[in-house]
């Protein structure tokens, strides 16, 4: 008799929640004027100190999909199509390191052509990558997704404290000014205008939100010591980006939610019961 | 702790991708050191520094030239106006920088030296490539689009620098 197995035991399940998640993010971005093909002619083609961009340029790999228009419209459409694929073919690895590959070239040269190295795609790539590999290895890979997300979050608290930017309590207020300082010629009443300015007039306000993000960054050092408080770092994450969003009109970044099945999946995928 | 516990077994009972695994924190731990944009790490760290108070804070904004306004990039269809916001900022930068490669310095101390000049060259088409971009995201063709750079204070524009 075949064995069934509860949902949420199921890395296939959580293949898919993933999977879904970017596709989701890809039609948005697509409705933002945010894929490669809006982009593909800017006279941007910047480098950067990054071994990476350097040797996909020095295989040309950005010139062959940034041809004419058409070349570049059909990789973005090759993305959806391989998201497609991996959501269908659920068991087979080999889409998924395609897909994998293609979101590091895509990543690359998008970069390349916004002229910023921006990282708002990583929180995909953290939650692609316990599939790379065999399903067997599920509960190591994602682990390693795992602690590589604690690392991320671990660090941006500690620069924050290197930066001493916390040890000024106006120094938040002044970020906000200048974060918005377009937006609020143009949102003169929005709730997130009358909230930013109400921090902007009270420093010491704004001072304890930026020291509470910060806090919750380092939060992340726990991650790496026990699993004890996982389900406290999902939702640190979902408070961070939520936070993110609203103050700093940073939604893109939202895209990192996506991480915090890495802290939900159930106990038989943590490394604690690995004997 | 669980991360030892989890290297210790990884490196006991899966070879392979320990070495995986060893590659990738070797690869952040260059990076950490050398700052060259491997990973993200230190890079979600925005905001770290002191933000010093200042009588304006500066934007680039597209700016029609005919009627003298800023153009609203938050009308740009759903994440869009970051797209807005970065190009001309990257522009502004990049185009000062030494070889339009704001990590110019970067690789020199690696002992790479780069000149730049097809990189600069192409720059100076930003202006004219920007207008149709804004066209893309769904405004209005204007051929008297140019950039500015805004100087705004608690929302009222304070000064206006043109960037060509």
């Amino acid at each position: 008799m075949k064995q069934s197995i509860h949902y949420l035991q199921n890395p296939f399940f959580w293949k898919r929640i993933v999977i879904a998640f970017i596709g989701i993010l890809m039609i948005w971005f697509w409705y933002s004027g945010m894929l490669l093909h809006h982009i593909w002619d800017s006279p941007f083609n910047y480098k950067g100190a990054d071994i990476s961009f350097w040797l996909v340029c020095l295989f040309k790999i950005p010139d062959l999909i940034l041809l004419n228009y058409y070349t570049a419209i059909t990789f973005s459409f090759f993305g959806i199509i391989l998201l497609i694929l991996a959501f269908y073919f659920i068991e087979n690895r080999s889409v998924m390191v395609c897909l994998g590959m293609y979101m590091f070239i895509y990543q690359v040269v998008f970069n390349l052509k916004l002229g910023y190295h921006t990282h708002h795609l990583y929180g995909m790539h953290f939650a692609l990558l316990p599939f790379y590999f065999n399903i067997k290895h599920f509960k190591i890979s994602a682990e390693f997704s795992r602690v590589l997300v604690c690392l991320t979050y671990l660090f941006a608290g500690l620069f924050k404290l290197k930066g001493m930017a916390w040890m000024h309590i106006d120094s938040f207020s002044n970020t906000l000014q200048n974060q918005h300082a377009a937006y609020f010629h143009f949102n003169d009443s929005n709730l997130r205008t009358q909230f930013a300015y109400f921090l902007i007039e009270h420093q010491f306000v704004s001072w304890i939100l930026f020291c509470s993000a910060m806090l919750l960054q380092l939060s992340f050092v726990l991650g790496l010591l026990t699993s004890k408080f996982d389900k406290y770092l999902a939702l640190f994450i979902i408070l961070f980006h939520l936070m993110d969003w609203f103050l700093m009109n940073l939604g893109v970044f939202m895209s990192m939610t996506i991480l915090v099945y890495l802290f939900l999946l159930p106990s038989s995928f943590k490394v604690s019961k690995i004997k | 702790m669980r991360i030892v516990h989890y290297l210790s077994y990884i490196l006991r009972n899966h070879k392979n991708f320990s070495i995986f695994v060893f590659i990738v924190l070797g690869l952040y731990s260059i990076q950490l050191v050398l700052k060259v944009e491997i990973t993200p790490l230190g890079y979600f760290s925005l905001y770290s520094n002191r933000s010093e108070e200042q009588n304006a804070y500066y934007q680039i904004l597209p700016y029609n030239r005919s009627d003298s306004s800023p153009l609203n990039i938050y009308e740009a269809p759903g994440s869009g106006f970051l797209m807005m916001e970065i190009l001309p900022t990257r522009f502004k930068i990049l185009k000062e920088s030494q070889g339009c490669n704001q990590m110019s310095y970067k690789l020199k101390g690696l002992g790479v030296e780069i000149n730049g000049n097809e990189d600069c060259e192409e720059l100076r088409r930003f202006n004219k490539w920007f207008v149709l971009y804004t066209q893309r995201l769904g405004f209005k063709k204007n051929e008297n689009q140019g950039l500015v750079e805004f100087g705004f204070k608690s929302g009222f524009i304070k000064s206006k620098t043109e960037i060509r």
